[in-house]
């Protein structure tokens, strides 16, 4: 599992896989369950760039797991529950850096022209959406329907949890995995219609 | 971590010390992550469902649709490209999941004859003064207006005299013109009416905006009667017609329904956050 994590970098194999071996280290002793750890770091570290506006999220979370299993390499120390901190201090300045690639730039500026919305991918959109929530089983669907539905949010949403005898948290989070396979379908739909 | 946290997080209200510790909480927890996610899908779904603040509301286009200038006030899925893709899934899932009842009462009008409206526009309806004008119907089907069409809208005066002379075959059909204003003063606004005829491909919405309001660029966004974002248009520029700031937007004609729509209108300069500049109620019939 952990060779599967090499060839996204870009540096030279071998000494790369000395400073991974590191990070890995770092996360966790269990080396599997590190490498585990280290994809999730991976996939948290391009959404926080992506909420920094990184429209290059994930090769920026790349150079930055990089850097830091470098740094580790070169003598870094870094205490296990300051592994977030770390992350982020090198991801700010890998960030940083990206705005100053003219090619990154032109991309940014690229995002203030918004386009307007296009009313056919809009049906399109909604038919995909009926596809979805209709291959989803009966309990699922009703309850994205319900937690996303109109109303009170946190009435609906508490008066859910309790039938489903689960906390608010958890319902939270069972409604934002089933929203993120429903995007993921909608998404394949539209770009491939039926 | 509350919702109100993460929720002023991803608008950009946090201050720098406690973004900072946020972002460095979610890079080692889990769930603080998913729960990040959920309140920004949950904002996705208050934009389009018209139930942000329209200071939120303004705080959401800047930081979700451009403008943005980095730090911890990014907030892009993917970018732009991902941005639009998840409004468009929110748009959907405000469809699929509108209660019937709440669809249909937006059609109805209030007792004092204004249409029912989300909450936060209300105040912006008191000033804006709608001084409707609807234009002129330029069905130029080489002068063959229909009686329905003439009964939408009166002819514009330099396309009627085109109207004369018949030709075989309809040639390209100019979109129907509505002219908008929107007002300062706080006297209520009319509603305008528009018929637009199935021949019609496009409205062309002439919103005159008071001569103050000059901006780099301007947004024009058009609610359904299901109060979900039917049409939106940005980046556009507004041009001087002598006296008059005039700002089009030309609405395809598939975007409107049957039914009252809202027009609101912002404008905003390089790299700031977009200032609204009001809203016009219109009602649509559509003619077959």
């Amino acid at each position: 599992m952990v060779d599967e994590l090499l060839p996204k970098r870009g540096r030279d194999w071998a000494l790369a896989a000395l400073d991974l071996e590191r990070l890995l280290l770092l996360l966790d002793d269990d080396r599997d369950h590190a490498a585990r750890t280290y994809e999730h770091l991976r996939h948290r570290t391009i959404g926080l760039l992506r909420w920094w506006g990184a429209s290059n999220g994930e090769d920026l979370a790349d150079l930055t797991l990089d850097r830091v299993a470098r740094k580790l390499s070169e003598g870094a120390e870094v205490p296990r529950d300051s592994v977030g901190a770390y992350v982020r201090g090198v991801a700010r300045m890998v960030f940083y850096e990206s705005r100053r690639d003219p090619h990154v730039q032109a991309d940014i500026v690229a995002l203030t022209v918004l386009p307007a919305v296009v009313d056919d991918g809009e049906s399109q959109t909604l038919a995909s959406l009926d596809r979805c929530l209709a291959a989803l089983a009966e309990a699922e669907r009703q309850l994205v329907l319900r937690y996303y539905g109109e109303g009170k949010a946190k009435q609906v949403r508490s008066q859910l949890a309790a039938e489903l005898g689960v906390s608010a948290t958890a319902l939270r989070i069972r409604a934002y995995r089933l929203r993120e396979r429903l995007e993921r379908c909608v998404e394949a739909g539209v770009e491939a219609p039926r | 971590m509350t919702d109100l946290e993460l929720r002023a997080y991803l608008l950009g209200h946090a201050s720098d010390g406690s973004a900072a510790r946020l972002e460095e909480q979610l890079l080692e927890d889990e769930d603080l992550f998913a729960a990040l996610r959920s309140t920004e899908d949950d904002l996705f779904d208050d934009y389009v469902r018209n139930r942000l603040t329209p200071a939120e509301r303004a705080q959401f286009v800047a930081r979700y649709q451009g403008g943005h200038e980095g730090g911890h006030e990014g907030g892009h899925e993917g970018g732009h490209e991902g941005n639009s893709r998840r409004l468009a899934f929110a748009r959907a899932l405000a469809e699929r999941t509108a209660a019937p009842a709440t669809a249909s009462s937006v059609n109805t009008a209030s007792p004092s004859g204004t249409p029912r409206m989300g909450r936060y526009w209300l105040p912006l309806a008191m000033a804006a003064t709608v001084v409707m004008a609807v234009g002129g119907l330029m069905l130029s089907r080489a002068g063959d207006v229909s009686p329905d069409d003439r009964a939408a809208v009166s002819p514009e005066p330099g396309v009627a005299a085109t109207t004369a002379t018949p030709a075989p075959t309809p040639a390209i059909v100019p979109p129907l013109v509505a002219t908008l204003v929107l007002g300062v003063s706080r006297s209520a606004g009319n509603v305008a009416v528009i018929e637009v005829p199935a021949s019609t491909p496009a409205v062309e919405l002439r919103v005159r905006l008071n001569p103050a309001d000059r901006f780099a660029q301007y947004g024009v966004e058009l609610r359904s009667p299901a109060n979900v974002i039917a049409w939106r248009g940005d980046g556009l520029m507004a041009v001087t017609e002598g006296q008059e700031l005039v700002l089009v937007a030309r609405v395809p004609a598939d975007a409107l329904t049957t039914g009252v729509h809202e027009v609101s209108v912002f404008g905003a300069h390089a790299n700031a956050t977009p200032e609204m500049l009001g809203f016009v109620t219109v009602q649509v019939s559509r003619i077959p």
